[in-house]
């Protein structure tokens, strides 16, 4: 195993959390650039193989404010139509726009490429963010119990 | 080529786009082009049976996928075989956003337009094959 990603294994998946992002439970990670007060946006690991092959992304414009919780981007997959919220409240000031044409890269590269948004926190720290062993905790409960299903 | 076009689409048993693939395939061996077409069953495939690998191994082959672990296509090569053409219910999805494929005995409307416009792919793509014009992937 990297040291660059915790990693766990429920049924026959694995799933690897980067270490160094922070994570709600919705399975959002956060990358924190602190010489810019921005910070990158992007699904985990195991909410991306839940959620199958991505179809199409809905990415918002940038200058859009959203609220903690609020919907930030919408994910069509195969199975499941997937409303991100946003991890903090803030406005985006930037997305990537090579999903437009590549939405696979959020199944490839959710850590890296397949990134989602840049937003610029209203505050930062911001509240209730897990740090990646936290969040592996979380996300090992949630994946053995859809496993159960 | 003599020789009908082998079809295997995914057999994703309960998943919504391997209904869609296999809907796609009985059009074309059934309806479309049943003279010059034949369905080698993955599951055939994957349990290494002498028939499927042999239909596979020597003949052209389009696969059809239903998600990107693309077990069609990667197990027709395991046996032997030459995929000419590959095709994918996402991209054809991309391709028709209209058509969103629901249901799984039984696929939606928007399933079944979705199964259609992959058949008429796949059938232009076995006469090109016939004619010999398309390159192997």
């Amino acid at each position: 195993m990297s040291s660059e990603f915790l990693e766990t294994t429920v049924d026959k998946f694995i799933f690897r959390v980067k270490v160094g992002y922070l994570y709600n439970e919705a399975g959002v990670w956060v990358a924190y650039d602190p010489a810019h007060g921005t910070a990158r946006v992007g699904l985990t690991d195991f909410r991306q193989q839940a959620s199958g092959d991505v179809a199409f992304v809905d990415l918002p414009a940038v200058g859009t404010q959203v609220a903690a919780g609020g919907d930030l981007v919408n994910i069509e997959t195969i199975k499941v139509d997937l409303t991100v919220p946003a991890p903090f409240g803030g406005e985006v000031v930037a997305t990537n726009e090579g999903l437009g044409d590549a939405p696979e890269l959020i199944n490839q590269a959710p850590y890296g490429d397949g990134w989602l948004v840049e937003l610029k926190p209203e505050q930062w720290p911001a509240e209730g963010l897990l740090d990646a062993p936290a969040y592996l905790a979380v996300m090992q409960a949630q994946a053995e119990a859809e496993a159960a299903q | 080529m003599s020789k009908r076009v082998i079809i295997v689409p995914c057999s994703g048993i309960g998943k919504t786009y391997g209904t869609v693939t296999r809907e796609a395939a009985y059009q074309v061996a059934e309806e479309l082009r049943p003279e010059t077409t034949a369905i080698v069953p993955l599951s055939l495939l994957v349990l290494g049976d002498e028939g499927a690998r042999a239909a596979v191994q020597g003949a052209q082959v389009i696969t059809m996928d239903g998600c990107s672990l693309a077990c069609a296509t990667l197990n027709v090569r395991q046996a032997g075989g030459a995929v000419a053409k590959d095709f994918t219910v996402l991209d054809a999805f991309r391709r028709n956003k209209a058509l969103k494929p629901r249901g799984i005995s039984e696929l939606n409307e928007g399933g079944q337009a979705l199964a259609r416009v992959l058949a008429d792919e796949i059938a232009q793509t076995t006469d090109e094959l016939i004619a010999g014009g398309v390159d192997h992937a």
